[in-house]
């Protein structure tokens, strides 16, 4: 059972190949876990217009509970008609994970995981060479608009980890994020609010693909 | 497994869906002027005929707005380029000019119809050849609000 559950979420990650080291022993490690999520690099690929890097940390501190932070920048240019926009900025995640799947030997840590996150962002967004088209009055030259705003937001989390070597781990999540306060600019709604997306849109999917690293503090 | 992989395909096809923004004229802030007369201590609303009505365009030739036609109301678009706005309203025999001072805000309509202004109107007046009144009803034009759409009266 052991061997097929490792093979499941292995592959689902496309890193089946990758070897098995567990059964050294029943004990469980615990410590601080530091991930690096993957999808801005992938995503970089299909739109360079958006530029990011996510790291997180968690650490199991009860039994399958899982305390998430989650640190990230992003920013995209981009150019619409005759108008350069630009948003960039930092993020926070701060949530909780609950492991779900039941493994029989302790030195194992794959997880299905179930949680929620809240977020927050401070960005700034600008958007330059504005017209106002006006047939009648004649187009109106605004030039450049700016400002620096705060979002936040809350995420319903679905995931899978796979221990794919020892302490090192990797995992993918799906997540529901809903905007909080998505009047935050009533002039200029963002295009991206950073750890967000689109903040043109109340609700939004998002994907994390992660590689983490357990440092083996506690073993028992 | 199947479940997994078809809720993900799911999933994933739901982020794929992306609305289509369908710019058009609604998108457009204007004032919408609505004709009254005052008879024996009663507001009706009139039809004006023969109205036309125009905006006084500095460095620019007069371009009819309505071109003598019957009318209760009429919408007209304000300049963003200035505080101030004249219209002048005329049906061939009268004619009258509206002063409208107003404050304007830019905001974006979505990434795909780009940005447009809203107005707050703050003072107004005009001569009074045949205008006996004008009456603010609402202040805010703004395209992106639901009001009754009926920013000012004038009493002929």
């Amino acid at each position: 059972m052991r061997s097929i559950s490792g093979y499941i979420f292995s592959g689902l990650l496309l890193l089946c190949l990758l070897p098995s080291v567990y059964g050294q022993d029943t004990l469980r490690t615990f410590g601080p876990r530091i991930g690096l999520n993957l999808a801005p690099i992938v995503g970089y690929f299909s739109d360079p217009q958006v530029l990011g890097a996510e790291a997180s940390l968690d650490f199991e501190l009860f039994p399958n509970v899982y305390p998430v932070f989650e640190l990230g920048y992003s920013s995209m240019a981009d150019s619409i008609d005759e108008v350069s926009y630009h948003s960039g900025g930092g993020y926070a995640r701060l949530g909780i994970d609950y492991n779900f799947l039941d493994l029989k030997d302790r030195s194992q840590h794959h997880a299905i995981t179930a949680g929620f996150r809240y977020g927050s962002s401070i960005f700034s967004h600008r958007a330059e060479n504005i017209t106002v088209e006006s047939d009648y009055w004649g187009d109106y030259f605004i030039g450049s608009y700016e400002n620096t705003l705060n979002g936040h937001w809350i995420e319903l989390v679905g995931g899978i980890t796979a221990e794919v070597a020892k302490n090192f781990f990797i995992g993918w999540s799906v997540r529901y994020k809903i905007l909080l306060n998505p009047d935050m600019d009533p002039q200029m709604v963002p295009l991206l609010i950073p750890g967000y997306g689109d903040g043109s849109l109340n609700r939004v999917f998002g994907f994390t693909y992660s590689v983490l690293y357990k440092i083996p503090i506690i073993k028992k | 497994m199947k479940h997994v992989v078809l809720l993900l395909t799911l999933l994933l096809l739901l982020t794929s869906c992306a609305t289509q923004e369908v710019c058009d004229d609604d998108d457009q802030s204007y004032m919408v002027a609505r004709f009254k007369t005052l008879e024996d201590g009663s507001v009706r609303d009139t039809i004006m005929s023969g109205m036309s009505i125009y905006g006084i365009r500095e460095g620019n030739a007069d371009s009819l707005l309505y071109d003598s036609i019957s009318m209760s109301k009429a919408e007209l678009p304000l300049d963003p380029n200035n505080d101030i706005t004249r219209f002048v309203l005329s049906n061939g025999i009268s004619k009258d000019t509206v002063f409208l001072s107003h404050s304007s805000e830019v905001y974006l309509i979505n990434y795909t119809c780009g940005f447009a202004s809203r107005f707050t109107l703050e003072q107004y007046t005009s001569t009074r050849d045949w205008i006996k009144d004008l009456e603010l009803r609402d202040g805010k034009i703004d395209a992106k609000l639901e009001t009754d759409e009926e920013h000012l009266w004038i009493y002929f």
